[in-house]
């Protein structure tokens, strides 16, 4: 089973509702239980006789919680995604993000990577302020037009 | 258009962000050539590896003319037709692509291509085009399902002649993007599978399909129980017997 099923997976259960979900098949049980606000996954390895890869448990991937409402203001500017793709925040996995929360921007400052087609896409800046908030998680399909980053230009 | 050559270099395509990010210094159609890569990029974590002075691995920079997001794949289209035919001029039989960019000899990878975009608003500023060729390389690498030139053609190369040969025929990269309905002819008849009953895996199943084309967005067509479907790159993937 790959990261990205898993991770769909502890997202899909997230999602439901539900609290635990157990499943086993081939070599891999896999038991998701959601607490009341956080997802802890546990992956049981059932006798693997040979070496197997190593099954790294992903990291707790989906918040039950709704985000945060962000506070409304209206002089916020929305930056968008050009294209469909994946949206990634930094250049590569152990290089740190392009921007954080709090970060000051300028024209022509990447904000994040949008891959599509196997092209890899650094998104600029257009406007100079402050990162207020990151929409998207890192590595998740976005839409065209949907919302990545809202700035505050003052 | 200047040709810089480096001996070792962590990635020729990092390379150039750099020199772009702190001396502007380049110009359309420079290029960046390394010996040899210490941390060379294939897709995002993938990694390409290749002995020392054996395999051709440049960036080549790029400003389009008018070349917007909706249209980038023709870059990809471009890039893979171009270096299918100096492959082909070179006199390699069974050049293909695999969708989306992947240069294939005989149904093994002999190419990889990494397209790195910068864009503001909707229209591409510049792309640093990322090529690794197997030229020389006689050794198994890494992804077993890998060629070179030299294994193709029982023939050994310069590599500073396959370089700048090479080079030659990306020029052409902003005329075909021009020439749409040339892009997508010729792309078709080197885009391998295609009109083929293949074996895929898609959403971790193995199914049965035929390509029948590609999508202006670079999304893949195939039909599948006599039903048309889009596959962006991630959700398939080819199963090679």
């Amino acid at each position: 089973m790959k990261i990205e099923e898993i991770q769909g997976l502890i997202k899909f259960v997230a999602k439901s509702g539900v609290n635990e979900v157990e499943l086993e098949m081939d070599n891999i049980k896999l038991v998701i239980k959601t607490g009341a606000k956080e997802v802890a996954p546990q992956i049981i390895h059932a006798a693997a006789p040979m070496a197997a890869a190593p099954i790294v448990a992903p990291a707790p991937v989906a918040t039950v919680a709704a985000p945060a409402p962000i506070v409304e203001n209206s002089n916020y500017i929305e930056i968008k995604s050009p294209m469909i793709g994946t949206f990634y925040r930094s250049a590569t996995p152990e290089k740190p993000v392009f921007k954080n929360v709090g970060d000051d921007v300028k024209p022509g400052d990447v904000l994040c990577i949008i891959e599509a087609m196997k092209l890899f896409n650094e998104i600029e800046a257009e406007v100079s302020g402050k990162i207020v908030k990151v929409l998207v998680d890192d590595a998740s399909p976005v839409e065209y037009d949907q919302p990545l980053f809202l700035i505050d230009p003052s | 258009m200047n040709v810089i050559w480096l001996d070792s270099i962590d990635s020729t395509n990092e390379e150039m962000k750099r020199r772009l990010k702190h001396q502007n210094s380049l110009k359309n159609f420079d290029a960046i050539v390394a010996n040899f890569q210490t941390n060379g990029k294939g897709q995002r974590e993938a990694k390409w590896e290749s002995d020392y002075g054996k395999n051709v691995t440049f960036s080549f920079y790029f400003q389009p003319n008018n070349l917007y997001v909706v249209d980038a794949f023709k870059l990809n289209q471009a890039v893979s037709i171009l270096i299918s035919d100096y492959l082909k001029n070179l006199g390699v039989k069974g050049v293909q692509i695999k969708w989306p960019n992947d240069i294939m000899v005989n149904h093994k990878k002999v190419c990889g291509i990494l397209i790195e975009n910068t864009l503001l608003k909707n229209e591409l500023l510049h792309s640093i085009i990322g090529i690794g060729l197997n030229v020389n390389q006689s050794t198994i690498l890494s992804s077993d399902n890998s060629t070179s030139i030299s294994n193709e053609m029982q023939e050994f190369f310069y590599i500073k002649v396959v370089v700048e040969e090479l080079i030659d025929y990306l020029y052409k990269v902003q005329n075909f993007i021009d020439r749409p309905v040339l892009l997508n002819n010729r792309y078709l008849d080197l885009l391998l599978g295609l009109n083929e009953v293949r074996k895929f895996s898609i959403d971790g199943k193995e199914i049965f399909g035929v390509i029948i084309g590609i999508n202006t967005d670079g999304r893949l067509r195939v039909l599948i129980d006599r039903k048309e479907q889009l596959f962006e790159q991630k959700k398939i993937r080819f199963l090679f017997e």
